[in-house]
């Protein structure tokens, strides 16, 4: 079982790493602003072949490497040999990036894609008009169900055991308890609700996020990205409504007995298919909806925004002059803050403290 | 539904080529009496431009009568009719024209040029207006 949650999480991450280049903007490479026309060119094709090999060889070595090191030892190594490993290769691919990145710099100096500069940009007053998230009423969906979990939790109170499992080892055996307390039974109805707030989150960054349009065929690009935001925001509220009620299936837990394998069972289906979903999303719709076929349009043949410079190692966004907030990553298929704008990082910050403050209060 | 493009490199101002393309996408019919535009925060986030820059715009617009902004609808292109041809706008009409006028008078253009031009200008929203 516990190669199962290993494997769950290395290989789709070893696959999402190898085909990003593959997945992104058609005017991006290696998180480099390029003319759209030169993505398809032989050179950057092959470029992004060479990337997608070497890094598939990394993770080829280190699954190896984990494998055959994790035979011979004991659970306890075998997990440090898995986490050494996963960071190795998320270190080493974040390396062969960078070299990527720094050749398709100076790949476009000595080409001059970037000159004459320009820094036209175009947008759709009516881009909001069209259906690009989630409607606010289906997250009373996770909310009914969190709430429900909650109060059935108060009423069946005395029929609790008077210890709790809170931790399982990776063999499945409980390793902590706890004693019963109103403070144990929250802990899972908080986190559900602190999930269907932050999905809600998402959800409205998914709406708000800056528009970057395709000046050259504006109408598709519209279209292709209101279909990418709004495919994304009904896969993050499936996400927020299965992982609620994954939460739900572990609280009755405390109540009837559920056997292990069940329970192994139920979340590692809920975490693989939210995973296989992402994976099988961002090849379907690619970056902004790069990938959504929606007609033939004409192939860019110049850099319409040259921002270059405000995309840190082409990775970390960080304009002072814009007011956005949330932009679309140029390296991969999702968002990223603008680093320039506390709110953006402030938010990120409130997340994340309250994330670790939620087992800490109701432990 | 308008595209707004705009050249951040521009000499004219970014507030006001704002406020051009809002009347060129109204003078189109891209946009009708009653649409609702973004907002001010949304719209200079998507341009990536400073808040007061397209605050500005809008005020302006406001002023003249072409948008109306309402605490709570946000921001909408005038439902009650454009502001209509007064005294004051021919006056200023005519000011602004002044220095073109001089200027193609002085490079040598025919009135008859010129008033081709601005037939062919005026032709663009006629077939688009329809």
């Amino acid at each position: 079982m516990e190669y199962m949650i290993m494997i769950i999480s290395f290989i789709p991450i070893i696959l999402i790493s190898i085909f990003i280049p593959y997945v992104t903007r058609r005017t991006d490479s290696f998180g480099v602003s390029i003319p759209e026309a030169v993505y398809y060119s032989e050179e950057l094709r092959s470029m992004r072949k060479r990337f997608a090999w070497q890094t598939a060889l990394l993770g080829l070595v280190l699954v190896l490497l984990w494998w055959l090191v994790s035979i011979p030892v004991s659970l306890e190594v075998e997990t440090v040999v898995f986490v050494c490993a996963l960071f190795t290769f998320l270190f080493g691919s974040f390396v062969l990036y960078l070299i990527y990145h720094h050749r398709m710099k100076t790949l476009k100096a000595r080409k001059a894609w970037g000159e004459p500069r320009s820094e036209v940009v175009a947008i759709d007053t009516a881009f909001r008009h069209g259906k690009i998230m989630v409607s606010l009423g289906w997250f009373t969906i996770p909310l009914g169900i969190a709430l429900v979990t909650l109060i059935c939790s108060f009423i069946f109170y005395q029929h609790l055991p008077t210890r709790i499992p809170m931790h399982y080892d990776m063999k499945g055996h409980v390793d902590r308890w706890a004693d019963k307390s109103y403070r144990t039974v929250m802990s899972f109805p908080i986190l559900q609700l602190y999930m269907t707030a932050l999905f809600l989150f998402i959800n409205s960054i998914i709406g708000k996020s800056k528009q970057q349009i395709d000046r050259e065929n504006p109408e598709m690009s519209v279209k292709r990205n209101q279909l990418f935001r709004l495919k994304w925001a009904r896969f993050n509220f499936l996400t927020g409504v299965l992982l609620v009620l994954m939460f739900s299936f572990m609280q009755l837990s405390y109540f009837i007995e559920i056997s292990l394998t069940l329970t192994l069972v139920v979340t590692l289906s809920v975490v693989g298919l939210i995973v296989i979903g992402a994976v099988v999303l961002s090849f379907m719709t690619g970056q902004g909806g790069s990938r959504i076929k929606v007609g033939e349009g004409k192939q860019g043949e110049v850099i319409h925004r040259e921002d270059d410079r405000y995309w840190k190692l082409g990775l970390f966004y960080f304009n002072r002059k814009d007011p956005s907030i949330w932009v679309e990553k140029r390296f991969g298929v999702g968002w990223t803050i603008n680093f320039a704008n506390p709110i953006g990082w402030g938010s990120l910050l409130v997340i994340i403290v309250i994330a670790l403050l939620i087992p800490l209060l109701t432990r | 539904m308008v595209i707004l493009e705009l050249d951040l490199n521009s000499d004219t101002p970014i507030y006001l080529q704002i406020k051009e393309k809002i009347i060129e996408g109204i003078a189109l019919k891209q946009l009708v009496p009653g649409e609702g535009l973004p907002s001010v925060r949304a719209l200079a986030s998507d341009l990536g431009v400073n808040m007061h820059t397209v605050n500005k715009a809008y005020q302006l617009l406001k002023q003249d009568g072409y948008l109306l902004i309402h605490r709570q609808k946000g921001v909408v292109i005038q439902p009650e009719g454009m502001p209509s041809v007064d005294n004051d706008y021919l006056e200023k009409l005519k000011n602004r024209l002044q220095p073109l006028i001089s200027e193609s008078v002085c490079r040598g253009m025919t009135s008859e040029q010129f008033m081709r031009i601005c037939h062919d200008i005026l032709g663009q929203f006629e077939e688009k207006g329809e």
